[in-house]
């Protein structure tokens, strides 16, 4: 496994633990895979919604991918069982789009290898 | 549609969301990166002219000899065996020369770098100087051109790894090799743990889950130890050094004091002259990576950063400790950490199982060691952040009979010993705190 196919991984996962949080059962998840970049799409219905949460998780995820850190740091992306973490995918990603249609909760993420 | 194709739509479709995104997200004032550069900079000069308050050209020049020759292990208080003046030029020069190289390899200025320009600047208090760091820089620059891989990638692991500054002068001037044999050893084995540093670094993360922010200094301390058994097994030892200055309170009292209140005044410039978005820094456990710069602005970043720079100082005091070089570095440490997980909240449960520790255990409290404990222990802040203050003051406690015993097996050769002793007090206390608060759950 390449180290580009395991830090999608580590963003998976943290996405997961996200979901998990918000007690959502059914989880689509939907991975694209190009030469030289990558897509995640997961959506699910959470019971209930915070928009501001939503909001603030959508700003943390669309902070600047920073490489000085990614190298550093990529290890600890889906370690840890803390949303706070979720600013830790930032890392890795290079925007996202969270988006509540209907009470179906997608988020997208994009990572540039 | 291909699947590259669906992929480059989405980051079109992306690219253009983030930008709508953006506008109105940002509720703190956005310092522009070389405005920060600017800031760091002046600083690093006022510390290094500082220098000149204390003493003259000419014996600053002759202090800057003393300590490029010291073997530097820990404790080396540069105040003693040079004089404040050099220690504080030296401070500041490498202050000057880290700020250069991460400028030109384009670091953004934020919470990580801010920590590591004021972890390097303390640690040139007692340890690390223009001739010990640099073949550490050297091996994580081979490193990168082996992995084929920008410098700027690992500049943190460079930047803090200079902790073995030690190695290397220990092996030059402190066994008894012949000068230029000496030399290239050390030159060869500080270039080796540079090398070694990033690799091991980004996987020992994972022992302690970032609940430890002086990751290199536990990854240093493995090193260090690797690189300890291998002289001892030729039969190279040494004693620990335990030079250290004292009698400079007053004046120190007053010199920090208007240092970390300049940062305050700085920092509610940048905040529009309120401590608006300090509550919201308070509310993060701080564990790896939590930058403040980044999550909640530069202005509220440096008014913690002042805020942690006076407790700090003000704890020292009130023991009774003397405020020398290992001491300051440590202050300087705790300051730059403001920036990058450390805040109020989560260090003073530290402070008070420190404090407790040495009212029970063999350490005076106001003596350098438990000083030093005291103040980096600080690097288990996450800890009371995530879980509580209750266990703050338990992984004070434990870190500091830990940290005391730690410091053999790499014969001071790392100066981060207590981001070594970090590293096994996180991994021990996290999976039982863990395991019990799922159980009271």
């Amino acid at each position: 496994m390449t180290e580009v196919q395991q830090k999608l991984i580590r963003v998976l996962n943290e996405l997961m633990h996200y979901y998990f949080d918000l007690q959502m059962e059914d989880i689509s998840i939907e991975i694209l895979q190009g030469k030289t970049e990558s897509s995640i799409i997961m959506s699910g219905y959470p019971s209930i919604v915070d928009r501001e949460e939503l909001k603030e998780l959508s700003k943390q995820l669309n902070k600047p991918r920073q490489e000085e850190l990614e190298e550093y740091y990529w290890n600890l992306v889906g370690t840890v069982d803390s949303s706070e973490q979720m600013n830790l995918v930032s890392m890795l990603i290079d925007s996202a789009n969270v988006e509540l249609d209907n009470g179906k909760l997608t988020i997208q993420v994009y990572r540039r290898h | 549609m291909s699947k590259s194709s669906v992929v480059h739509s989405i980051r079109e479709n992306l690219t253009n969301q983030q930008e709508n995104v953006e506008e109105d997200v940002e509720s703190f004032v956005l310092v522009p990166d070389h405005t920060k550069y600017y800031i760091m900079l002046g600083y690093a000069l006022v510390i290094m002219f500082s220098g000149f308050l204390f003493n003259s050209p000419v014996e600053i020049f002759q202090g800057m000899q003393a300590i490029i020759v010291a073997p530097s292990i820990l404790v080396t208080d540069y105040f003693e065996i040079a004089n404040i003046g050099s220690a504080l030029f030296n401070s500041g020069l490498l202050m000057v020369v880290s700020i250069g190289i991460a400028k030109g390899n384009r670091v953004n200025m934020n919470g990580p770098l801010i920590a590591a320009i004021l972890t390097i600047g303390g640690f040139a208090l007692f340890g690390k100087n223009p001739y010990n760091i640099l073949p550490i820089f050297l091996g994580v620059y081979l490193y990168s051109r082996v992995q084929k891989e920008k410098f700027n990638k690992f500049i943190l692991p460079a930047f803090f790894g200079t902790a073995l500054g030690p190695l290397v002068s220990q092996v030059s001037f402190g066994y008894d090799f012949p000068v230029v044999q000496g030399i290239l050893l050390a030159v060869l084995m500080g270039t080796l743990a540079g090398f070694v540093l990033p690799s091991l670094a980004a996987h020992f993360i994972r022992f302690h889950q970032g609940f430890n922010l002086y990751n290199i200094g536990f990854t240093c301390g493995v090193t260090g130890m690797f690189f300890m058994a291998v002289f001892r097994a030729f039969g190279y030892n040494h004693e620990g050094a335990l030079f250290i200055s004292s009698g400079n309170n007053p004046t120190f009292t007053v010199y920090l004091g208007l240092l970390f209140l300049s940062f305050i005044a700085v920092g509610l410039f940048y905040n529009r002259w309120n401590f608006k978005g300090y509550k919201n820094l308070l509310s993060h456990a701080g564990q790896l990576v939590t930058d403040f710069v980044t999550l909640n602005g530069f202005g509220v970043s440096m008014i913690n950063m002042g805020i942690l720079g006076l407790i700090s100082t003000l704890y020292v005091i009130m023991v009774n400790g003397e405020l020398n070089g290992p001491i300051i570095g440590g202050i300087f440490t705790i300051v730059g950490f403001g920036a990058f997980g450390k805040h109020t909240k989560n260090i003073l449960p530290i402070f008070v199982g420190i404090y407790l520790a040495t009212l029970f255990n063999i350490w005076d409290v106001n003596s350098t060691g438990a000083l030093l404990g005291a103040l980096f222990g600080t690097t288990l802040a996450p800890i009371p952040g995530r879980f509580g203050w209750q266990y703050g003051v338990l992984a004070g406690f434990l870190h500091m009979a830990v940290v005391m015993n730690v410091g053999v097996v790499h014969g001071g050769m790392n100066l981060y010993n207590n981001g070594f002793s970090g590293g096994f007090v996180a991994a021990f206390l996290v999976p039982i705190i863990t395991s019990l608060k799922k159980e009271v759950i």
